[in-house]
């Protein structure tokens, strides 16, 4: 079967991506602006970022980044408690918020006439969002359940809690970013102000619109509203570097579980380095598809598995590459972690295949192009580009950073942070197996 | 309140044309297999689906899970190719395909860069018309869906599900478990996957969907290609069994020990998926239980603090379908949320809905349903439903008009019919020592075990 080369397919995407109509600017508080029209269907998507996330909480009050999206969405000066999302949905649309370690964002899609709304409102809880008691007990208790459900009762998220608050001894990224459930109840009014305050102001943020406006008239618009909130001084916080790990650490928890899994998390790179990219790569080439190492190996051939999974962190400081497996019983556990040095080993020493990178970087081309498919989900890349790199333009820097990558590249990277004395092991087994 | 005017939608249509569906036919190939071609060039990507008829009411009784495995194992080898090959070559081009099973499908979902488009298909066409069903790999097939359910039961939500629609449906298929049992997908022989595959997959109950950037007169003449040769099989008579409401209050707790928050379904039987109320009683459980300000999310989230989530919804299969709320609470909290739903689905029947509700409800679809189709996977996903189910094809092109022009009346006619009040069935999955005792207001508990599920 012919293949075709990769090169043919970059050329198609620098095409593809010369066509996506893009302008970004400053207002003069320091909130960057990003614009991107286009008529496909007579919907926008606005977006905000704030680069305030659960990396910059202070122990005690972790959560706080995630609750207070929460506490977003209940009033502000000109719009009554509840009145946000209702305007939304009468006018046919929709919005939501998430938080993450680096970052927290919001979004809207609705009606492409009710742009000057949207924005008044967005500009309204920004500058004059109603803080008080109210707000803040019926979201804690809203974020305790949120809490319950992703975490305290799904074995798998709370491997990923104990792993980030084992392998992290000085950075944040040790925080859960829904929070300790004692730091969700112990959070104040007075921590919520002082979080609005500091991070919450336009010269920590980025606003992105996509879909069917009018430029002129879109720019128009953002000026009247979003210009008049002013800058504030936001504390430049050490960035924090995390020491290097000296040894392995290893934890078993006991679970409410059928079946016994592992996750471990090695030292790895931030989104900025250039390792990242190989980094990526490899994890694709792990366990991505029928065709992985993973599934071949510890599916197809030893029967090990029910499923696994390795990843690398998209994180603005050094993150971790993850790796979890799940065992079929407790026989196969006792080999599982064996076989996954030996894959890992042998790709320290052999390097991958010119097909399995061939692979890799296909199948990294086609997700690329969800980016690219709705308002929506151009948005996000946009602002996350800027976010987490300090320019959108790096959106479409990424095909040719992976295309860079070779097979010696990520035999160096394999070499470089596989290992043992860079990594924690989080262990689950079945609570009937504890002495 | 004040009312608000429907909004001007600026026409949905100048989005329909540019993507062709105006022409919105099959074509069908001399062995009975049907397809379609929808050309849209924005992104060098081509959407795929293929819907073979039948889906997991084909399995018996005692050999829930077959269609399922069968499903899984098209993957796993061809006459010309080890499921090593396929895999390696397949993913080679980029892309991962997924096979998943329903009551009445199954259903084939990939995607392809344009250029490997053609490449693509002819693996594609291999894993559909000539499967291998080896033993080898069947055995192998079997022994992963077996640690994967086990796996499953560590999930609330899923156990919620599974017990909901086993007690919803009993003695109905759609009471069955998809991906079978721990117990029963250890019986099942390969003779049975292969007789099954000969069955059932055949060429004249399969559709072929295709959307993206192609060239009509290609993609023809590839389907021709690869397809035609593909033999002709039984038509598949569907066995048509009456679904019986629940009637009166049934509640059931299955105990999980250790849970610290309990997943709750309040329901009973819906509607088909050819129901022509379709557009109406989306619109009432929208007032009900869809997006950020629905009644239920204001009395349970907003007001109280006591959910994350709650959501009502219809999910609908050929013969039937169910409706259902779902929500999850602290352990000390479930009594009360339960009567709290029960509580607004009284209110529904006696109060019925506003005008400004209505209105809002209206708007919200259209505009949900409209950036739908922007998007290649939600717009395929849609019209492959569409077709699958021979549904009124206005739902993709005059959806809009369809909404607005939906009267009061026809609302409150719905509300009558389809959304139930004192025939209840209720499903809670918790700690039973925490629980119990809040549940037993409500009326007598059936307490069972999670485990269950494994028979």
């Amino acid at each position: 079967m012919k293949r075709l080369s990769f090169l043919i397919l970059l050329l198609t995407f620098d095409l593809f991506a010369q066509n996506v109509e893009i302008e970004s600017y400053f207002l003069k508080n320091g909130m960057k602006v990003i614009l991107s029209p286009n008529k496909e269907v007579p919907s926008i998507c606005f977006r905000i970022f704030f680069k305030v996330g659960g990396k910059n909480e202070s122990p005690g009050i972790t959560g706080i980044s995630h609750l207070f999206e929460h506490m977003m969405f209940n009033g502000s000066k000109k719009f009554k408690p509840g009145m946000f999302d209702k305007i939304l949905e009468e006018n046919g649309g929709y919005s939501n918020g998430s938080t993450w370690n680096d970052f927290t964002n919001y979004w809207e899609e609705f009606n492409s006439d009710k742009l000057a709304l949207v924005l008044e409102m967005e500009a309204d809880r920004m500058a004059a969002l109603k803080l008080d008691n109210e707000n803040l007990e019926q979201e804690r208790y809203i974020v305790m359940e949120e809490r319950r459900l992703s975490v305290d009762n799904n074995p798998q998220q709370k491997m990923e809690e104990e792993l980030y608050a084992n392998a992290f001894v000085s950075h944040l990224y040790r925080q859960p970013v829904i929070g300790w459930m004692n730091d969700l109840n112990g959070i104040t009014l007075d921590d919520c102000k002082y979080f609005y305050k500091t991070y919450y102001s336009p010269n920590n943020s980025v606003l992105i619109l996509t879909g069917d406006f009018d430029k002129v008239q879109a720019k128009k618009l953002i000026s009247k509203y979003f210009e008049k909130i002013p800058k504030a001084n936001i504390p430049q916080k050490k960035r924090i570097i995390e020491p290097e790990q000296n040894g392995e650490k290893v934890i078993t928890l006991f679970q409410e579980i059928e079946l016994p899994s592992f996750l471990i998390g090695y030292k790895s790179c931030s989104i900025n380095d250039s390792d990242f990219y190989a980094m990526d790569l490899l994890a694709n080439i792990l366990s991505k598809g029928l065709s992985s190492r993973f599934n071949k190996i510890l599916s197809e051939e030893k029967k090990l598995i029910t499923e696994a999974y390795a990843s690398q962190d998209q994180m603005e400081d050094p993150g971790l590459f993850k790796i979890y497996a799940q065992a079929r019983g407790e026989k196969e556990f006792e080999k599982l972690l064996q076989e996954i040095e030996k894959i890992l080993e042998d790709i320290k020493t052999k390097g991958v295949t010119t097909n399995e990178i061939e692979k890799a970087k296909n199948s990294k081309v086609l997700e690329y192009f969800d980016f690219f498919k709705t308002n929506e989900s151009l948005s996000f890349a946009l602002g996350y580009f800027q976010t987490l790199t300090g320019d959108y333009n790096n959106l479409y820097k990424v095909i040719d950073n992976y295309a860079k990558v070779t097979s010696r590249d990520i035999q160096r990277v394999a070499q470089k942070y596989f290992s043992n004395n860079f990594r924690t092991i989080i262990i689950s087994k079945p609570k009937s197996d504890k002495q | 309140m004040k009312k608000i005017l429907l909004i001007l939608i600026i026409f949905f249509f100048s989005a329909l044309n540019a993507q062709n569906i105006s022409d919105f036919e099959l074509k069908t190939l001399d062995n009975g297999l049907k397809y379609i071609v929808i050309q849209n060039k924005k992104l060098p990507l081509v959407q795929v689906r293929v819907i073979f008829n039948g889906g997991a009411s084909l399995d018996p009784q005692n050999y829930q899970g077959l269609t399922y495995l069968t499903g899984q194992l098209l993957l796993k080898g061809t006459t010309k190719r080890t499921a090593q090959q396929v895999a390696e070559e397949f993913e080679f081009l980029g892309s991962t395909i997924d096979i998943s099973t329903n009551f009445d499908y199954t259903l084939i979902s990939t995607e392809f860069l344009k250029y490997n488009f053609q490449d693509g298909m002819k693996i594609l066409s291999e894993i559909i018309t000539s499967p291998a069903f080896e033993s080898r790999e069947i055995d192998k097939e079997k022994e992963k869906l077996l640690s994967e359910l086990k796996s499953a039961l560590e999930n609330p939500t899923y156990i919620a599900n599974q017990f909901f629609n086993k007690l919803l449906f009993e003695g109905h298929p759609y009471s069955q478990s998809i991906q079978g049992t721990i117990k029963q997908i250890d019986e099942i022989s390969s003779r049975q996957v292969r007789n099954h595959y000969k069955t059932y997959f055949v060429p004249n109950e399969t559709t072929i969907i295709l959307y993206g950037d192609v060239e009509y007169n290609d993609v023809e003449e590839l389907i021709k290609n690869l397809f035609s040769g593909w033999q002709k099989g039984q038509e598949i008579k569907s066995i048509l069994k009456p679904v019986e409401k629940i009637s009166g209050l049934k509640l059931v707790l299955v105990d999980k020990p250790g849970l610290t928050q309990a997943q709750i379904r309040v329901g009973n039987i819906g509607i088909n998926q050819n129901n022509s109320d379709e557009i109406p009683i989306s619109i009432v459980n929208t007032i009900l239980g869809d997006g950020f300000t629905s009644r239920l999310v204001e009395e349970i989230r907003v007001k109280r603090s006591l959910t994350y989530g709650a959501k009502s919804s219809f999910q609908s299969y050929r013969q039937s379908g169910k409706f259902f709320i779902s929500t999850f609470t602290k352990n000390q909290t479930v009594g009360e949320v339960i009567q709290i739903i029960l509580d607004e689905l009284k209110k529904l029947k006696s109060s019925g809905v506003s005008d400004w509700e209505i209105t809002k409800a209206k708007n919200y679809l259209i505009g949900e349903l409209s950036r739908n189709l922007q998007s290649p996977e939600r717009f395929v996903d849609h019209l492959t439903q569409i077709i699958f189910y021979k549904k009124d094809k206005e739902l993709l092109t005059k959806f809009v008009d369809k909404i607005k022009n939906t009267s009061r009346e026809k609302i409150q006619k719905v509300i009558a019919e389809y959304f139930p009040e004192k025939d209840i069935l209720i499903v809670v999955v918790g700690d039973s020592k925490e629980i119990k005792s809040q549940l037993e207001k409500f009326g007598k508990v059936q307490q069972i075990k999670y485990e269950i599920l494994v028979e």
